[in-house]
């Protein structure tokens, strides 16, 4: 179905379609690295536009780095990476206090999360205390160093990715702190027509070395406060509480109400995409996917989170 | 959770054990009833509610701890207790054949109110089914409860005791406690089962699902119970079966005849009636009087009732009226089939062809029907007692008489005594008390055939409320009122003289039929009065005769009627008064047969006196039990109605095509509502996870369609809506309705 209304909501016109542009802008530059995983790069898109943060999860080599530096190169904003490994710091993420030898004084010296847009790779490789160093950051903005806390620059997006392979050498996040991802998303091999033609693509040089910003912070920050201003009418909340619901009923761990609120964010964010001011049903069930099987661990081998959130889709009543 | 449930949850009794319970109550009720109105008639109906109460309360309360095999025995013992308290109460000592026959009498038809102690047959045999009835509704047993009361109900069905209506009234009430029953039995998979066993764990979904079994299982049961009202209501319309099965209406207009002489044991009061001009006897008599059929010593209020058993008659002469009397003798020939022999007051002998039983009030009844030819010769002792001797009888009543004839319904006014105290405050003895009352009613109301039958309380409603009626009523009336003053009095029925054609001959036909009053006066025994004013009722009958004659009806002369050559003077004299009037005469005593009073009928001058109340008269309205039956019909039917689809059909058609504008806001969502009707009509239904937007895509929508989406999902989820979104709306969906 097309979406081809243009409603007025809360925000004036103008408003949305600046954010809808960049956004739009943003996937197709990092279409410009990356082939194929266009729903993907949507999701990525619509969460950083939603405030959250993203986690990539799969096997190595299918471009999960690639594709986070792609969207961070996207933006003209600081962009940090983090490689995590089983003996890096917490202070090596969030950075430490040094003694100036001129000055006579410790002066702190930030650590890489201080970024616009900061990339966490393998950071299931990381020990727990580590991990969660990025993840204060992530949920209260700001660090904490010996007692002195500092803020993270806004708008702060964390693109952390995950190894599926060699299990048994990684520290897996706990569910507690994988809620605080807006969402979980795999890649997957390419297609086989897509495979040829990004082989094409890279052997010679690299696009990402030539990917130029398409957006400011400025624009950035402008599309998130759209975004937040996007409506979302009581039978779409009520909806968004059914889903929840249904995953609680039927799981032994349910969505948590930041689940649902994560789900509305997205799909306002989804709406704004879509050149809309309100959300609609379709923009909670585009976004359920990626937002919420990470939140539920169910109680049977036989069904994964991932079927049960389709099972909630397709049970639930959409009004 | 719906509030119902809350409260059904909180509540021991659903509402399907309720319904259940109160369908019981009507089930038990209507035997009850049939008890009550019996009681009712013969004095006061304490002693039975208490009796009722009891039984029930001891019910209840033995329901909890007894076991089903230990409650029927004690309902046997005690239907046995009663039973033999019955007998041993019983004044007279019956042999067991008797009781036995009586109970085969009563079985094929016969009354219970013919019976002479009713009072204390009713107040023993009414334990047992009250007891039982109640205490396997409480056990859930409904069908064994329905059982009991059915049990009971049939009975007085047999009887004839228990009216159309009532009796429909169980049994709905019978059926509806199976229907009922069985939907809670099915709710409460059973009591006797151990705790556990039946009470699953009902998750919130499958609770609803039961919620909406046992919904419409209330319906289909009222489905059931309006086929039970309705279905024999139907039937009994269609000429086949009329008569065959119950109804409300009257099927045809009764005749005074068939209403009083007909009537064997028992007569109802009727409403509207005619006169039957066919010749009945030709008779042959020294004296001109009333030709007596029979008499009824019980009155139900809206009825009369013979109580005891007709004995067999020898052809022995009987014992004459005590005091002074003479003799007539008559001859009667039947001029066409009849079951009743008619004799003057009081007889003595019967000879003729028929056989015949003597009735409890000395009348004779024939042990099968006349046919025309027939004849027999009656002897009759009339007392001829003068009015000075009437006045000074006194009222040393003998207890057979007193038991008997002063008997009244509990349920009579006080007002008719009143009343009538009132009107004879100058009598100075029970004769002028009779007088003033035979006076005052020739008097005070008119002869009209055309009645409005009063529901119940003749007799008091002829008093206060009616202005006119027939003999019936007069004679009920004063019975009743002479009653109330302790003077006993029965109401006698027969026929008048007739047509006289000879000197000693008299012609009767049907509509000469009547009734009268006989009053008790110790040493000289039951004196005849009649209050029916004699003029007009005998203008009504000549005018029938007049009619049938000009409409050619050959059944209404013999070969000596209806030329004017023979007594002309005299036809259809106005029957001697049976008591004189005139203080003065001394010598006219009420078994005097001289004509001084009797006006030679004027022809044809008065017919319009005859006619009834021409004033436009209101239809019946229904008597509450019928008012019941009918909303339990008419809410079967609805529920049939509901459930066949119908009615839900015709609202879905009406609210597809025609959309009443409301706010912009409803008519958007409906005109929505509309198209998705349609669509899912042609297509399929949307799915429960499917959103619009899928479903459109997916059954390949209009342009149309979508539009309308779109401008319901801005109304819905992004709160905009306009008048002109509306109006769109709407068009859209009346085209998408009209092009369906």
């Amino acid at each position: 179905m097309t979406d081809t209304d243009t409603t007025r909501g809360r925000q004036s016109d103008s408003a949305l379609r600046d954010a809808t542009r960049v956004a739009t802008q943003v996937i197709e530059n990092v279409e410009e690295v990356i082939v194929g995983h266009h729903e993907e790069i949507e999701h990525i898109v619509t969460a950083m536009l939603g405030r959250g943060h993203i986690l990539l999860e799969d096997v190595p080599g299918v471009g999960k780095t690639m594709l986070a530096r792609s969207v961070a190169a996207s933006f003209d904003g600081e962009f940090k990476r983090v490689q995590f490994t089983p003996d890096l710091l917490p202070t090596d993420v969030t950075g430490v206090n040094v003694f100036n030898q001129k000055t006579q004084e410790f002066e702190f010296r930030r650590g890489p999360i201080f970024g616009n847009v900061v990339l966490g790779d393998e950071i299931n490789r990381a020990p727990p205390k580590t991990q969660s160093a990025l993840l204060e950051a992530m949920e209260e903005g700001q660090v904490s160093v010996d007692g002195t806390t500092h803020s993270v620059p806004q708008p702060f997006t964390v693109i952390a990715t995950q190894n599926t392979v060699e299990q048994n050498k990684a520290y897996d996040l706990p569910m507690a702190e994988l809620d605080r991802f807006m969402t979980k998303l795999h890649l997957g091999y390419p297609e086989a027509g897509e495979e040829t033609a990004m082989l094409g693509e890279v052997v010679g040089h690299h696009p990402i070395e030539e990917l130029k910003p398409v957006a400011t912070l400025e624009d950035l920050q402008a599309a998130r406060d759209t975004v937040a201003d996007v409506t979302v009418e009581e039978p779409i909340r009520s909806y968004a509480t059914r889903l929840a619901r249904y995953t609680r009923d039927h799981a032994e761990l349910g969505v948590s109400p930041r689940g649902s609120i994560s789900l509305l964010r997205a799909a306002q964010a989804r709406a704004v995409l879509n050149n809309r001011a309100y959300v609609v049903p379709d923009d909670v069930q585009q976004e359920a996917p990626v937002v919420l099987p990470h939140r539920i661990r169910t109680d049977s081998s036989e069904q994964t989170a991932a079927d049960l959130v389709t099972a909630a889709l397709k049970t639930v009543d959409v009004e | 959770m719906s509030v119902v449930a809350r409260v059904r949850r909180r509540v021991p009794w659903d509402e399907t054990r309720l319904l259940a319970l109160l369908s019981v109550a009507l089930a038990l009720g209507a035997p009850l009833r049939t008890m009550y109105h019996l009681i009712d008639v013969v004095g006061s109906p304490t002693v039975f509610l208490v009796v009722t109460a009891v039984s029930l309360a001891a019910a209840a309360v033995l329901a909890r701890v007894l076991r089903p095999i230990l409650a029927i025995t004690v309902g046997a013992v005690l239907f046995g207790a009663g039973l033999v308290w019955y007998v041993t109460n019983l004044s007279t000592d019956p042999a067991l054949s008797a009781l036995l026959r009586d109970t085969v009498a009563l079985l094929t038809g016969r009354r219970l109110l013919q019976i002479a102690n009713v009072r204390l047959w009713v107040i023993s045999f009414a334990p047992a089914p009250v007891f039982l009835t109640t205490y396997f509704a409480l056990r859930r047993w409904y069908v064994t409860a329905t059982l009991a009361a059915g049990t009971a109900l049939g009975f007085f069905v047999l009887t004839t005791d228990a009216d159309v209506v009532t009796t429909l009234l169980g049994v709905v009430g019978a059926f509806a406690t199976i229907g009922f029953g069985t939907l809670d039995t099915i709710d409460h998979p059973d009591e006797r089962q151990s705790p556990g066993a039946g009470g699953s764990v009902a998750t919130g979904a499958s609770a609803t699902v039961d919620d909406q079994g046992v919904d419409s299982g209330r319906r289909s049961v009222l489905e059931q119970l309006a086929a039970v009202i309705v279905v024999p209501a139907v039937l009994s319309r269609l000429p086949s079966v009329s008569g065959t099965s119950l109804s409300f209406v009257d099927e045809e207009q009764a005749t005074v005849e068939g209403s009083l002489v007909d009537a064997d044991e028992s007569m109802t009061i009727q409403g509207d009636i005619s006169l039957t001009p066919t010749v009945r006897y030709t008779v042959e008599s020294e004296a001109a009087r009333y030709w007596r059929v029979a008499a009824y010593d019980r009155y139900t209020g809206d009825g009369w009732v013979r109580t005891g058993n007709s004995s067999p008659y020898d052809g022995t002469r009987l014992a004459e009226p005590p005091g002074d009397s003479r003799t007539v003798r008559q001859s009667f020939e039947a001029e066409s089939d009849i079951g009743t022999v008619p004799a003057v007051w009081k007889p003595v002998r019967y000879d003729g062809d028929v056989d015949v039983k003597l009735t409890t009030h000395d009348g004779f009844q024939p042990v099968g029907d006349l046919t025309a030819g027939d004849s027999y010769q009656i002897v009759s002792e009339l007392s001829v007692a003068t009015p000075r001797q009437l006045r000074e009888a006194g009222t040393e009543y003998p207890d057979r008489v007193t038991r008997r004839y002063l008997q009244l319904p509990e349920s009579t006014p006080g007002r008719v005594g009143e009343t009538t105290a009132t009107l004879t405050e100058n009598a100075q003895n029970p004769y002028e008390t009779a007088l003033v009352v035979e006076q005052w009613l020739q008097n005070n109301r008119e002869y009209s055939l055309d009645v409005e039958r009063p529901e119940r309380n003749v007799a008091d409603r002829f008093l206060h409320a009616m202005d006119r009626g027939y003999c019936v009523y007069f004679a009920t009336t004063m019975v009743t009122m002479l009653r109330s003053q302790d003077i006993p009095a029965r109401m006698a029925v027969g026929y008048t003289p007739g047509e006289q054609v000879d000197e000693n001959r008299w012609v009767v036909r049907g509509l000469d039929s009547h009734a009268w009053v006989e009053v008790f006066f110790p040493d000289h025994g039951w004196i005849q009065f009649d209050p029916t004013p004699s003029e007009p009722r005998a203008a009504a009958e000549q005018a029938r005769i007049e009619e049938a004659r000009s409409e050619g009806d050959g059944a209404v002369d013999t070969g000596e009627t209806g030329n004017d050559s023979n007594f002309t003077e005299t036809e259809t004299p106005t029957p001697p008064p049976l008591t004189e009037t005139n203080e003065t005469t001394e010598t006219s005593t009420p078994a005097n047969t001289s004509n001084e009073t009797a006006t030679p009928f004027v022809e044809g001058s008065e017919n319009s006196s005859t006619e009834g109340p021409a004033g436009p008269t209101l239809p019946d309205l229904p008597s509450r039990e019928e008012t019941a039956l009918g909303l339990v019909a008419l809410l079967g039917t609805a529920a049939g109605l509901r459930r066949s689809g119908v009615t839900k059909r015709v609202s879905r058609a009406i609210w597809l095509r025609y959309q009443r504008r409301e706010d912009p806001e409803t008519d958007v969502e409906q005109a929505f509502q509309r198209a998705m009707y349609v669509l899912d009509d042609e297509y399929r239904p949307r799915e429960s996870g499917e959103t619009v937007r899928d479903y459109l895509d997916d059954v390949d929508a209009g342009e149309d369609v979508r539009r309308l989406a779109i401008l319901r999902e801005r109304l819905r989820y992004g709160g905009t809506v306009s008048e002109e979104a509306a109006d769109e709306a709407v068009e859209i969906a009346d085209s998408i309705v009209s092009n369906r």
